[in-house]
């Protein structure tokens, strides 16, 4: 399960916030696309 | 994908964008944009390693698909932004959980290949349909 490899990794945010992936989808669906660039 | 960020919305589905940028690369965009969602900044790559998503080289430029893709983004309004660290790095869209669930994957074989916001909310209605049930 992909969901559950990139459960665990923590990114931070554009103010600096961290964010665990896993926090994303744990009570509902979450949408997560990966850029090419930003644009 | 920010046009559509109200959809997603309400289908009940969280939604955030994963980038190579720094956090001051990622707070330009932010502000360029006005995007709501999250903006996460992957600088050592760790995401994209662990989605398996793929580089793409030259050749991948000169390839029709690309020429149309670019076409069609202009044609949308779309312009390109400044280019993160590893412009040949190619994306993907996912559609997660509830929990550690794959309901989507999309991993991008060139430029331009994308999966539509329509292929993106279909994939999240089945878990509203369940949560309502």
């Amino acid at each position: 399960m992909l969901a559950e490899s990139l459960a665990p990794i923590v990114l931070p945010d554009a103010s600096g916030q961290e964010i665990r992936l896993g926090s994303l989808w744990e009570r509902q669906p979450a949408v997560v696309v990966f850029l090419r660039h930003y644009g | 994908m920010r046009v559509h960020e109200q959809d997603f919305r309400e289908r009940g589905a969280n939604l955030a964008a994963i980038g190579l940028g720094d956090e001051r690369y990622a707070r330009l965009f932010r502000e360029e944009t006005g995007i709501a969602f999250p903006l996460l900044i992957d600088e050592q790559r760790l995401a994209y390693r662990a989605a398996g998503l793929h580089n793409a080289n030259l050749l991948h430029m000169l390839r029709t698909d690309n020429k149309s893709a670019r076409d069609r983004a202009r044609s949308a309004g779309h312009r390109q932004h400044k280019l993160g660290q590893n412009p040949f790095q190619l994306g993907g869209s996912f559609v997660f959980g509830p929990g550690n669930v794959d309901r989507y994957i999309h991993i991008s074989r060139t430029f331009g290949d994308n999966a539509s916001m329509e292929t993106l909310l279909a994939a999240i209605k089945p878990a509203s349909g369940e949560g309502r049930a």
